[in-house]
């Protein structure tokens, strides 16, 4: 090889020398377009070696080919992009774009009934994921309450709470704590016969019974069972034939001081499209909210899931990512996936920097929200018109609802107090400071008022 | 080109050659088959660049040349003739002519420049007899998955063990394992066959005496025999690890008649459901096993078989197509059945056949 004036093509060169090659030859008049495609179409660059260019072809038959019939063109086209390439090579590879294609699972009939051959990590009695427990929960006041109800629901299933109703944001583990509870109970009671669904599950059960007319199976089905736990019990909403499965399953179930467990991102009262019935039975036991986890408890989450891995990270990293990232734990986890997954591919502890960079798109940009927006809610919330805020009107309810609006304007949107009193119906600042303080002062007393505004917070997400 | 070959010669290797024939592709020409004459016979080729195949027959040459023509055409041609006649096969004007004392056929040719040759054999070479490879391919790739989402195990994967040659295939709801035993240790490098090209292989191999060459270059194989020359893509994957599923414990087996299950299945697909479900439920007491199955058009049944049972009572439901496929490749008169819990895959036998192994796992409901 007379490699004196040759220089090392880097990886993008490559790249764009082999592109602009197979453009040429795509114009080329010896080779058709199906030709093109055929043989041309999946290759890509490897490497580049000492003025030979490697190039990947999907398998052994292109690759003859190749070599045969279009070997003498390649080159040729090659060394008009770069002189100083001498030979080209091919080599069989997997094709890079195969791999990042997305493949759609089409699941068949055999799938969705046959075990797979995998151990299998959902245990199909109970349909309950044994990973979840309360070794690996973590209890801080943000769910402390949701905690203490469950341990009670554990003590005396059926007896304590029932139905116990746990609601609160994504990813705060609702999941976790109900699974718990149910592994819990098994734990300690062999014989209790418990069942976890999700209310999909239990509304694609009860449409395939109505299809096959086999309804009053369908009713059997959950009957038998002493515990029955239903995740995501919000999705209900609009569809009337499963809220009245769950209906009667509910008072069978309750009757027979059967423990009933449901979680839901939601307060009852807030499910749109919720029958009356069902809302006051869900509300009939014990409802509880996990908010989101303040600064400590997201520190015990990290230093939780570091200690199961088994790995350690600097501790100004997990402040970083403990004060910055808002919301749920699932986001907090996979920021930390994130760092361990960089800190391993780079094979170096990463640096607080690093670590800003990288989790930049987890943290949340601050809210933005409109006024309209909030008196929308607001005035759900309270079941009135929503033009009635902006009214200058003094009666009682408006009022009481226009000042919480003011004041969740303000505390959680930052709204200037001048712009806020123009939008709800030309008051004055002054007006709006009044509101915001004596809403805050209530607050600290007033434990049904906190519950509303907590309530109308959880309705923004 | 111009040569003489014995029809029957001649139409067995052109139904051979069209399996391998590429359908749907963006090259057109790989939908028809090259007929090649040499000087030491007719060649004939084609593939759809993922399997390649080249048989060769005896001719009496007279001119060598190439033509491409439609196999559909040609075997009709052929499958008209007698098979023990001597046909004259000529190229005219970019047709091929084919004459017998009798007849006289055109063929229209296709023009045949874009005709890929195969590649070429390189790699590890093992000699091998080829009825070992069409067996374990045969034994083996009714498991096989068949759909394109993961390639690894749409696929027969060939391995070797000290001394033994070993076949495996699964859909990750079934496996089976097919093992040849040899005198002595071999080393065959591991591959993983797509399993459309597996059973071209199989077929292809059925009738091929003498040994064959098995190259593989990792990249892709080439199988040489005395008149027929293979070539095959591979599976760039890693195989998954088959062997940590077979279960190592049991605390049921159950020994039953072939012919029984054969008997009963023959009525159970009446009275299966659309998932193919059948309950097996082994009584240890009543040394039997009771095959129930209910559907809701026709009917339900159930059966009892007998069998000799050691360990617990145990009910599992399963698909019997899987076990009736099973069946139909086992040369044994007695199977046995091991299994653990009603979640944990079950495992058939042949009795005294330790070869061939072949896991189910059950349906969940």
């Amino acid at each position: 090889m007379t490699g004196i004036n040759h220089k090392p093509v880097k990886t993008m060169e490559g790249k764009l020398i082999w592109e602009s090659c197979l453009q040429t030859i795509s114009k080329d008049a010896s080779v058709s377009r199906n030709a093109f495609n055929t043989w041309f179409k999946n290759t890509h660059f490897v490497k580049e070696d000492d003025g030979t260019i490697c190039v990947g072809v999907p398998n052994d038959f292109i690759r003859n080919w190749l070599i045969q019939k279009y070997q003498k063109l390649i080159l040729k086209v090659l060394v008009e992009v770069d002189p100083t390439i001498r030979s080209v090579d091919f080599l069989v590879t997997k094709m890079d774009s195969r791999q990042n294609e997305k493949k759609e699972v089409i699941p068949s009939v055999l799938e969705e009934n046959t075990l797979p051959l995998q151990d299998l990590f959902i245990n199909k009695d109970d349909n309950l994921n044994p990973k979840y427990t309360f070794d690996t929960f973590i209890v801080g006041d943000f769910n402390h309450l949701a905690y203490a109800a469950a341990q009670a629901v554990i003590d005396k299933p059926g007896i304590n709470y029932n139905p116990f109703f746990v609601y609160g944001g994504t990813g705060l583990g609702k999941t976790h704590l109900i699974q718990s509870i149910g592994n819990e109970i098994r734990k300690r009671n062999k014989e209790k016969k418990i069942y976890y669904m999700t209310l999909e599950q239990f509304y694609l059960d009860c449409v395939n019974a109505i299809q096959n007319n086999k309804i009053n199976l369908f009713k059997e089905k959950y009957r038998k069972y002493d515990v029955v736990i239903i995740d995501d019990v919000q999705f209900i909403a609009k569809k009337d034939r499963t809220q009245e499965e769950l209906f009667h399953l509910f008072n069978t179930l309750y009757d027979g001081n059967k423990q009933i467990i449901f979680s839901s991102d939601k307060h009852p009262n807030h499910i749109p499209d919720l029958e009356k019935r069902m809302q006051s039975r869900f509300s009939a036991g014990m409802i509880v909210d996990i908010s989101e986890p303040e600064y400590e408890s997201k520190m015990a989450i990290l230093g939780a899931k570091l200690k199961d891995l088994g790995v350690e990270i600097a501790p100004d990293v997990l402040d970083f990512l403990a004060s910055s990232i808002s919301g749920s734990i699932r986001e907090l986890e996979g920021s930390l996936n994130a760092v361990l997954c960089q800190t391993k591919l780079k094979q170096k502890e990463l640096t607080i920097n690093d670590v800003k960079q990288l989790v930049r798109n987890n943290i949340k940009p601050k809210k933005t929200v409109s006024v309209p927006e909030v008196v929308k809610i607001v005035s759900l919330f309270y079941n009135l018109d929503e033009g009635v805020l902006y009214e200058k009107t003094r009666r009682k309810e408006i009022v009481r609802a226009r000042q919480v609006a003011m004041y969740i304007l303000r505390e959680d949107f930052n709204v200037s107090y001048p712009h806020i009193g123009q939008s709800l119906g030309g008051k004055d600042h002054t007006t709006v400071i009044h509101s915001c303080l004596k809403i805050k002062e209530e607050l600290k007393e007033d434990q049904n008022l906190s519950n509303e505004v907590e309530q109308i917070r959880a309705m923004f997400k | 080109m111009k040569a003489k070959v014995v029809c029957e010669e001649f139409k067995n290797a052109v139904l051979k050659t069209e399996r391998c024939v590429g359908k749907n592709l963006s090259l057109p020409v790989l939908s028809n088959i090259l007929v090649l004459v040499k000087e030491d016979g007719v060649c004939l080729r084609a593939t759809n660049l993922s399997i390649g195949i080249e048989i060769k027959i005896k001719a009496e040459t007279q001119e060598e040349g190439v033509i491409a023509v439609d196999p559909i055409v040609l075997k009709s041609v052929l499958s008209g003739l007698e098979g023990g006649m001597e046909i004259d096969i000529e190229e005219t004007e970019g047709n091929l002519v084919l004459k017998t004392n009798k007849s006289e056929y055109l063929i229209k040719g296709v023009s045949f420049d874009d005709f890929p040759t195969l590649p070429q054999k390189s790699g590890e070479i093992f000699n091998i007899d080829p009825e070992d490879i069409a067996l374990g391919i045969r034994k083996v790739s009714f498991s096989s998955s068949l759909s394109d989402i993961k390639p690894e195990i749409a696929s027969v994967y060939i391995y070797s063990d000290a001394n033994k040659l070993i076949f495996v295939s699964t859909d990750t709801f079934r496996l089976s394992e097919f093992k040849i035993e040899y005198k002595k240790d071999i080393s065959f490098k591991p591959v993983i066959i797509p399993i459309k090209n597996a059973v071209l292989i199989e077929k292809l191999l059925e009738e091929v005496s003498g040994s064959i060459d098995f190259h593989n270059s990792g990249t892709g194989i080439t199988i040489i025999g005395e008149n027929i020359y293979i070539s095959s893509r591979v599976v760039d994957g890693i195989y998954p690890d088959y062997r940590q599923i077979i279960p190592k414990e049991k605390s049921t087996t159950a020994v039953f008649l072939r012919a029984d299950l054969s008997r009963v299945f023959k009525t159970v697909s009446t009275f299966s459901d659309r998932f193919n479900n059948v309950l097996l439920k082994i009584n240890k007491e009543d040394k039997n096993i009771e095959i129930k199955t209910e559907n809701q058009d026709t009917g339900k049944m159930d059966e009892n078989i007998k069998a000799s049972i050691e360990g617990e009572s145990l009910v599992v439901n399963l698909n019997y197509k899987y076990i009736a496929d099973f069946i139909n490749n086992l040369n044994s008169e007695k199977i046995s059945i091991e299994l653990t819990t009603p979640q944990k895959p079950i495992v058939f036998r042949g009795v005294n056949l330790n070869n061939y192994t072949y896991l189910v796992m059950p349906m969940n409901r």
